[in-house]
């Protein structure tokens, strides 16, 4: 688990070339379409293609070759499958054959679940406000998406029952840090309460007024980013377990575009979750469009060049808003010195192929490759050309 | 100069820099002092760089700033904050950073002003902004030392 892991892809899907190596905190930045889930989807299936044969015959799926289960997994037809025939993925450098699904070791440990991924269709999985079942889904919905949808059914039906009284689910009593809720209460909720509700035979989650006991906002009058954000949340809960562990069985933690839908205000709140989640021990993988994430990184590398680490904290308390001196802060700080955190562009070329690029050492501005954050500040550098232009106009 | 404003700047520049100090805001022009918001309780003495102390190409001015506690050195550059500019503030700063190390001076914080607290159009989320924060060169209409 120590050991840091580096993926070779050649000709996968529509990426040409390149290698990913595996850090801490690895952020996969790249225009649409170059193949950023794809690899994501790719990272699962080499860690738990055991694990996801199995969750499939036990939802009654028959699987008789290799490209069965390729196609349910991927949720695409069996041509295209993005594992061809010149594909080659290597794992440390050693080649790997994703069609060999005998393994080594016990049964238990080649069908442990060892990646929980958050996909990027995560509002997909709430239909009517109510986590969809697994087979609820078309036959094209990627495995992640229906794994995601069940076990968050699961993970919230049991959140309900552990509450005796009322079944709320933000501010949860014992999930998150206080201050942590206090932040998203205000970005987030904006004082409104997140709780269960059933009506006859039907699971609802809703948002409640907390001033108005009865005024509730069902699932499709929620804003766009309190939709998107909920399953995460409820992913986030599950990942940060309160009672003695400290952390699921999980070695990594795939989220896909944890920005959708969130004002840069609340996604900063959010980095800050998944900062606590590096804390915990997990390996978090990545992929955004926005550079605020860049930015975190960015930030923590030039923080830690700092000896003083009072100014230390007192920087990263100023960079994410918080007030008080917790000993969470000054714990979280501590861990985060050690942490691998690496960025990687995966750059399409003209023939909308895509070849992976190491952009990890981001305040290197003079190197060509890593000038824009791999493209993420273009629009600002193109809008200051413009401004100036015209200011130069204007003399 | 004061006694007590010689003993501060001998602590925080080199000697050799002495001759070129003059009291507060002396060495700046009128028009450039209004890029600067001072205190009450601070005292200022002031160097001209560029074309003073040291070779022409470097930041402007000099400005050593103390109170009771502490002291700061501030170079300021006075240009016009544009895009184009970003690449010769850049080696100016580099200059500068020459001139401070050759001198053992401790170290300084920069900064960039347009003339005449004008407009600022570098955007602040784009990469030249990054790039001259990550130099520890900071941009402002108006500074408060």
């Amino acid at each position: 688990m120590n050991k840091k892991l580096r993926i070779e892809l050649k000709d996968f899907g529509q990426i040409k070339e390149g290698q990913v190596q595996i850090g801490d905190l690895t952020v996969l930045v790249g225009e649409q379409a170059s193949g950023k889930t794809l690899f994501l989807e790719l990272f699962k299936f080499i860690h738990d293609r055991h694990f996801i044969k199995k969750v499939f015959q036990e939802k009654g799926f028959t699987i008789d070759s290799i490209e069965d289960l390729f196609s349910l997994y991927f949720g695409c037809s069996k041509e295209l499958i993005p594992v061809k025939e010149g594909s080659e993925i290597r794992l440390n450098g050693r080649a790997i054959n994703l069609r060999n699904l005998k393994g080594r070791g016990s049964k238990n440990l080649r069908e442990k679940e060892s990646v929980f991924y958050i996909p990027a269709q995560r509002i997909l999985t709430l239909a009517d406000g109510w986590f969809k079942d697994f087979n609820a889904f078309s036959l094209e919905t990627p495995f992640v998406v229906r794994h995601f949808s069940e076990t968050m059914r699961i993970v919230t039906e049991q959140l309900i029952r552990a509450q005796r009284q009322e079944p709320i689910l933000f501010p949860h009593p014992k999930r998150l840090i206080s201050e942590l809720k206090d932040k998203l209460q205000q970005t987030v909720f904006k004082g409104w309460k997140l709780m269960y509700k059933a009506e006859g035979f039907r699971k609802h989650l809703v948002l409640t007024d907390p001033s108005q006991q009865n005024v509730s906002l069902s699932f499709f009058s929620w804003s766009t980013g309190q939709r998107e954000f909920v399953p995460l949340l409820l992913g986030l809960y599950w990942l940060s377990p309160s009672a003695k562990k400290s952390k699921r069985n999980f070695d990594y933690v795939v989220i896909e575009e944890p920005e959708m839908g969130l004002h840069p205000h609340a996604y900063l709140d959010v980095i800050l979750i998944l900062l606590t989640l590096l804390e915990r021990g997990y390996k978090i993988l990545i992929s955004s469009h926005s550079p605020a994430i860049l930015d975190v990184i960015w930030v923590l590398r030039n923080l830690f060049r700092l000896q003083d680490t009072t100014t230390q904290t007192k920087l990263f308390m100023q960079f994410f808003g918080l007030k008080k001196k917790h000993p969470w802060v000054y714990k979280l700080i501590k861990s985060l010195r050690n942490k691998d955190m690496k960025v990687f562009y995966f750059k399409t070329n003209n023939n909308y192929q895509t070849i992976i690029q190491d952009i990890s050492e981001l305040e290197n501005f003079e190197e060509e490759s890593i000038q824009n954050w791999g493209g993420l500040l273009s629009i600002a550098d193109k809008a200051s050309e413009v401004v100036s232009t015209i200011s130069r106009k204007l003399k | 100069m004061s006694k007590k404003c010689l003993a501060i700047c001998c602590e925080a520049i080199s000697p050799n820099m002495l001759n070129y100090v003059k009291d507060g805001l002396q060495a700046l022009p009128k028009s450039h002092k209004a890029c600067i918001k001072t205190s009450k309780c601070k005292k200022y003495c002031s160097i001209q760089l560029d074309g003073g102390f040291c070779t022409s190409g470097t930041f402007d001015y000099l400005i050593i700033c103390y109170d009771r506690q502490n002291t700061q050195c501030i170079a300021l550059e006075i240009h016009p904050a544009d895009t184009s500019e970003v690449t010769t503030i850049k080696q100016k700063f580099h200059r500068t950073e020459k001139c401070r190390k050759k001198h053992n001076c401790q170290n300084w914080d920069y900064y960039w002003v347009p003339p005449r607290r004008k407009g600022i159009s570098i955007k602040k989320d784009s990469r030249k902004w990054k790039e001259l924060a990550q130099l520890g060169i900071q941009i402002r209409r108006q500074v408060e030392i």
